[in-house]
């Protein structure tokens, strides 16, 4: 029997959390500015692949939320945003598992994509600003740096024995 | 747990709700204004470590000064003689002022008080221009506090936190803020353009009186800035037959994104006439 009814968060996965909310705090060069990557995101999604019976929803909703309160932004935007990401994740990881990187990199654009979409009509609505194009050039990035994500935080569960 | 077994689709379910009213709740309300003082105690560590870089070449830089201190001292030195003398004159035109104010019983009295503030991060990205700042809440820093630099007008405080704030800055594209052409007095509204530095002049017609170069300065009716502070100055009209509204461009007198320090004022007068305050740009 597999331990699911373990819901403790391994030390090693709350690190990777808090490190990728640390570097979506650095602050990015002004040419990068709508490109920088969610690494949040990123990092949730691989969580949600590889132990999906410990980590999932709840966990992602509490990331975004902190995300929410270190960006002094609108409480509970990017908390819906990464509780979405965690629930397709979880709902479809035994399908996600199988494709290749290249597919997962598609996925992670098509998640993005929708999420920014998301955070904008919200945005659009509270504060007035316009719907551009450009904004969604952090969905690009993002999946472009999913394959290295995925194979850092790979080596960092192997070797930590954060597995099922 | 039974938390855990819940399918995830009903877990997700529960969240989006909770999630639906804490924005409505933030974006309508005050109430998570106290939580958010609270909360923002997370952001020390994170924005202390994200710092560090940056705090070691400053430590650096002390022990081993540039060669040019010394012509920068002298310089500064001489600087401050000019000031000073200058400022004798200041004093006297300010009580001369006060006491033309009082005749005209004018309620439009700012006080010379400010806060300086140390800018710990710039947040300029997709959505929002704005800056993090090093006080808050216990030094008494309120939302709609002005926030000036040297140069100009750089924004105002949009939200306080322990020991933290956050600046809109006037480049951020919902941010307006009521000017005049020092030239002539014309008054407008300067909008952000959601570019660095550079703001926009959305309402003007066709026969407004303005050219490239004019300086304009804090109107002072919002009554949420004193009168008479640098904003910007025009850089670019285009002028379109057919639309009824020039197309303006000015830049920032401060370097918005350069500054490191910001003196926050303390407006006397919005307390004086709280009619002023309903009249003020809203930037939320």
């Amino acid at each position: 029997m597999s331990s699911h009814a373990d819901s403790r968060l391994s030390p090693v996965v709350l690190t990777t959390i808090v490190l990728a909310l640390l570097l979506s705090q650095i602050p990015y060069p002004e040419w990068m500015k709508y490109a920088v990557p969610d690494w949040v995101l990123l990092v949730l999604f691989y969580w949600c692949l590889a132990i999906p019976e410990r980590f999932g929803v709840g966990y992602a909703w509490l990331s975004g939320l902190l995300l929410d309160i270190l960006n002094y932004s609108l409480i509970g935007l990017e908390a819906l945003e990464k509780a979405f990401v965690g629930f397709v994740v979880i709902a479809t990881h035994r399908r996600i598992r199988l494709y290749d990187l290249w597919q997962q990199c598609i996925i992670i654009f098509v998640l993005c994509t929708i999420s920014i979409g998301f955070k904008l009509w919200v945005h659009n609505l509270v504060y007035g600003t316009e719907l551009q194009l450009v904004y969604w050039q952090s969905a690009l990035t993002t999946c472009l740096f999913w394959p290295f994500v995925y194979m850092f935080l790979r080596v960092v569960r192997h070797r930590t024995g954060t597995s099922t | 747990m039974n938390y855990e077994r819940a399918p995830a689709s009903s877990r997700f379910a529960f969240l989006a709700l909770l999630s639906i009213i804490l924005i409505v709740t933030d974006h309508r309300t005050n109430i998570l204004d106290q939580v958010r003082i609270v909360a923002s105690i997370v952001n020390l560590p994170f924005e202390a470590i994200v710092s560090l870089p940056h705090a070691i070449t400053e430590t650096i830089e002390r022990f081993y000064p540039d060669s040019d201190l010394q012509d920068r001292y002298r310089l500064l030195q001489q600087k401050q003689t000019v000031l000073e003398s200058r400022l004798q004159r200041y004093e006297t035109v300010l009580k001369e002022n006060r006491r033309l104010m009082d005749l005209l019983s004018a309620s439009q009295k700012s006080s010379d008080e400010f806060t300086l503030a140390k800018i710990i991060n710039f947040r300029t990205e997709a959505f929002t221009h704005r800056a993090v700042i090093n006080i808050g809440v216990e030094s008494g820093v309120y939302v709609g506090q002005p926030a000036i630099s040297p140069q100009g007008v750089v924004g105002q405080i949009v939200e306080t936190g322990y020991r933290r704030s956050v600046l809109i800055l006037i480049s951020d594209i919902t941010h307006g803020l009521p000017v005049e052409v020092e030239r002539n007095g014309l008054r407008t509204i300067v909008q952000g353009s959601g570019k660095t530095g550079l703001v926009k002049l959305p309402y003007l017609g066709r026969q407004a009186n303005i050219r490239t170069g004019d300086r304009l300065v804090t109107s002072g009716i919002s009554g949420r800035f004193p009168a008479g502070y640098k904003v910007a100055i025009v850089t670019d009209i285009i002028q379109d037959a057919n639309e009824a509204f020039m197309n303006i461009t000015a830049e920032t007198t401060a370097q918005i994104n350069h500054v490191r320090e910001v003196a926050l004022l303390w407006n006397t007068a919005t307390e004086e006439d709280p009619l002023l305050e309903d009249a003020g740009t809203d930037s939320r």
